[in-house]
């Protein structure tokens, strides 16, 4: 698959979560951050993980990564079962995390340097993936001279640079202005029309969510488990004018709909607890 | 379309260059003048010492440059009781380059060892805390009990006033990591090998060259005092048997070329710093 390196873009495969829970002991009692989850995603499914603050979108996300073990479940990817984070993964943080002691060129090879790629190989790739994403004059740059925008498309050329089979983006999107994130947003869905690559992607914003993906999955707070699971059946490609369609519309109240009450109780439980 | 924007800010430098071009009589830049003022300042004391040593002072305490450099080239050409003074510098760096590489693998050692592991760094802090606050040069006699009159114990003395300034900043640099960027390695899946290789040391290196600066500045101490205990050659044997023979003019050759070696070694390592750290010059516009 992978024209760099045979060990990277490896097969991949449709991922299965089965009674996934985790509980985190941080001070007097155990958290349940998710709570019995169940997902199959096929290979190659763009999927929307939306859900109030709190509802362990995020520990799920770096579950799958195996940045995390599971209290309990499994998780499977092409019957493989996730122990580490691995080539076949590649996770986009919602802060950039650039190295900032390295160029950006430097930066993007960061995943392909630790999967044995040459230098030259990978810097060869890095250049191609930041001429996509409109930083090729910036190669030599470090982090710390470009704006939030640009280091976070950086940080997508980084994920993207090991041709991963499952993408997981972690709210990449959050702190950039509104034209730079529909910018990504349909960057990231031409790549994803090239590569057929399974996205898992957590989003506040519920078109967003509905904008991009295949099925948006929304989760429950304390507790996390899912409350709903929606198709969307959009047609695609998908340009930004389908966001002032009716169906477009009837999606995201859908969407909203389960969300809402989820959002409330989640802050009842903030006013009681405090700001987590 | 936010590109262009960014890029306008990129171009945002010409009109400092303007700035520049308009003031055309201001040849220097502020840091070329301090370096010139102070370079104007080093040889204006060293006039002012000439004139008072050939007039005013009494050379037997100090005597003026001239005198100085006169004895510093008797010395390289024959030197005091058979050794020219180019082999007491090569017997003191030796000596000098040893303690500091054994301080830097034995002081590099514990403190990642001590930032890595909470055991290891509960069982050592309080010896290194100790050891640390003492002035470990007082315990050079035992050392030379130790090891004898020799290169041996000239090599240990300096390894122990160098390791403790590099034990603790290795491990203060070790343990200051930023876990985000850790946790964006571990995510490609970084080995922990690689981890340390690509982010644990890079961030490290600050705190490393100033483990270095300061192990350097202690070893010259180090080296000065142990052979003042006794050795065959070196600049602190110079600096003695000056004194025991009342030739200050030889014991300011010893003193100017260890501030000489003192002030190079710092330098050095101020301009690797900036060559390290050219990146973090880059955050400080934002």
């Amino acid at each position: 698959m992978s024209q760099i390196n045979p060990a990277l873009g490896a097969p991949g495969g449709d991922l299965v979560v089965r009674r996934l829970t985790k509980v985190f002991q941080t001070g007097d009692e155990p958290v349940v951050a998710l709570d019995g989850i169940d997902l199959e995603v096929p290979e190659g499914q763009f999927v929307g993980l939306v859900g109030a603050s709190g509802s362990g979108k995020s520990t799920f996300l770096r579950l799958v990564d195996g940045l995390t073990a599971p209290t309990e479940g499994s998780i499977t990817i092409g019957g493989e079962p996730v122990t580490r984070p691995g080539a076949d993964r590649g996770f986009v943080f919602q802060q950039d995390r650039m190295l900032p002691w390295r160029t950006v060129v430097d930066n993007v090879i960061l995943g392909l340097e630790i999967n044995g790629v040459k230098k030259k190989v990978a810097r060869a790739k890095a250049r191609e993936l930041l001429q996509i994403v409109g930083l090729g004059k910036f190669e030599q740059s470090f982090p710390g001279e470009l704006s939030g925008g640009m280091r976070q498309r950086a940080n997508l050329a980084r994920a993207y640079a090991i041709e991963p089979r499952i993408l997981l983006m972690d709210e990449p999107y959050a702190a950039l202005d509104g034209q730079t994130r529909e910018m990504m947003q349909s960057w990231l869905l031409d790549m994803w029309q090239e590569r057929q690559a399974t996205v898992l992607f957590v989003t506040h914003q519920i078109d967003e969510a509905v904008y991009l993906a295949d099925r948006v999955v929304v989760f429950t707070s304390r507790p996390g488990r899912i409350k709903a699971d929606i198709t969307i059946d959009l047609p695609r490609p998908r340009t930004l004018e389908i966001k002032r369609t009716q169906a477009f519309a009837d999606y995201v109240n859908e969407v909203w709909a389960h969300i809402e009450e989820e959002v409330k109780e989640s802050m009842r439980l903030e006013m009681e607890h405090g700001h987590s | 379309m936010s590109s262009t924007q960014l890029d306008d800010d990129e171009t945002g430098l010409v009109p400092i260059r303007g700035l520049e071009g308009g003031s055309r009589k201001r040849i220097l830049t502020p840091s070329k003048r301090s370096a010139v003022i102070g370079i104007c300042s080093i040889v204006g004391v060293f006039i002012l010492w000439q004139v008072l040593g050939m007039f005013v002072l009494n050379p037997l305490f100090l005597p003026p440059p001239t005198a100085i450099w006169d004895r510093f080239i008797e010395l390289i050409h024959t030197g005091v009781r058979g050794v020219t003074l180019g082999q007491d510098i090569i017997a003191s760096s030796q000596a000098y380059f040893a303690g500091l590489a054994l301080a830097i693998v034995i002081g590099g050692a514990v403190g990642i060892a001590m930032a890595a592991s909470r055991v290891i760094r509960d069982i050592l802090d309080p010896w290194v805390a100790v050891l640390n606050a003492t002035p470990t040069i007082a315990l050079a006699p035992i050392f030379i009990l130790v090891f004898g009159l020799g290169v041996t114990s000239k090599i240990a003395v300096c390894a122990l006033v160098m390791v403790f300034p590099i034990l603790v900043n290795t491990y203060s640099g070790f343990s200051n990591t930023d876990a985000s960027l850790v946790e964006a390695a571990k995510s490609f899946g970084a080995s922990n090998r690689q981890i340390y290789a690509k982010v644990k040391l890079p961030m490290a290196i600050p705190y490393l060259i100033a483990a270095l600066r300061l192990a350097a500045a202690h070893g010259l101490v180090g080296i000065v005092i142990s052979e003042l205990f006794g050795a065959n050659a070196g600049i602190g044997l110079l600096i003695l048997n000056s004194a025991n023979t009342f030739d200050s003019r030889g014991l300011f050759v010893g003193i100017i070329i260890l501030g000489a070696a003192g002030t190079i070694i710092t330098y050095g390592l101020l301009a690797l710093e900036r060559h390290l750290g050219r990146w973090r010059r880059s955050e400080n516009g934002e």
